[in-house]
């Protein structure tokens, strides 16, 4: 297992104010298994959190490049989970 | 100095100028952007056209009063999207264009600035599209979310378009349940 920081961006900021999270991930884990986890995480420890759909519909991303569902997470890159867009 | 050395003088300074100003300018800030700065973005010698585009916080979406609204942004990521989305349009419309994007962050009022799109080219076609694509293009795939502040004291998400891309993208920018998808395709691909 190890541990990860993720931070959250937009509306997931109604939820967890502080705008990031750590959870513990068992290798290898796949970038959609990790989207899973957060949503358990956000379940278990946020009692208002209800928007059921706001993780399937966010990307998980590196300061980088958004990361495909099927690519696995090693842990040394500093992850970030990136709701709908709506700049400009 | 007599004035054919004085303009060579000139000349010479406005190529060293030119040739030393950056082509593609991004940057995303938390102080006003300066609209003076973008009257003097001036075009290149060969440059016949500049177009911009400045978008304004208004007050009012979807029927509601907004008095503010509040734009999150995660800045490494989102100034490496704005230099893909420029040297894509650089790519389309010809090398030697100069192109600035400026976008906010931070809590705005109404009547600012939260985007400034400037670019110089040779003639008026290409300068007009590429600041529709750029915007159109940010407004698709940069990673920044707006938070309205409503004049009933209530606030909330704007909701806009996924970046993952595990199913077809649905362009529904408000409420709704917007699904996710391959929000990565370019502007053309997204309209065939």
């Amino acid at each position: 297992m190890i541990k990860i920081n993720v931070k959250l961006f937009g509306a997931f900021k109604k939820y967890i104010s502080t705008g990031e999270i750590s959870l513990f991930i068992e290798q290898p884990c796949l970038a959609g298994n990790l989207k899973k986890n957060i949503q358990k995480h956000l379940l278990d420890s946020v009692p208002e959190f209800s928007d059921l759909n706001l993780v399937f519909e966010s990307a998980l991303a590196t300061s980088e490049r958004i990361l495909d569902n099927h690519e696995y997470i090693d842990g040394s890159e500093k992850l970030a989970l990136l709701p709908p867009v709506c700049g400009g | 100095m007599n004035i054919s050395m004085a303009l060579k003088s000139w000349h010479c300074f406005r190529q060293f100028v030119e040739a030393n100003v950056p082509k593609i300018e991004v940057r995303v800030i938390e102080c006003p952007i300066d609209l003076s700065e973008i009257a003097r973005w001036a075009p290149e010698s060969q440059h016949g056209a500049l177009n911009s585009f400045i978008g304004f916080v208004r007050s009012v979406n979807l029927g509601r009063a907004v008095v503010a609204v509040e734009y999150d942004c995660f800045i490494p990521l989102c100034e490496k999207t704005f230099k893909t989305i420029a040297l894509e349009a650089v790519q389309k419309w010809g090398e030697d264009t100069r192109l600035m994007i400026i976008h906010r962050h931070g809590r705005l009022s109404i009547g600012e600035a939260s985007v400034a799109i400037v670019a110089t080219t040779g003639h008026r076609d290409e300068a007009y599209r590429i600041t529709r694509y750029v915007i159109e293009e940010i407004k698709m795939r940069a990673p920044i979310w707006k938070k309205e502040f409503y004049q009933d004291g209530e606030t909330d998400w704007v909701r806009g378009h996924a970046l993952c891309q595990h199913r077809k993208v649905d362009h529904h920018e408000h409420g709704g349940n917007s699904s996710c998808g391959g929000a990565l395709l370019s502007h053309e691909a997204r309209q065939s």
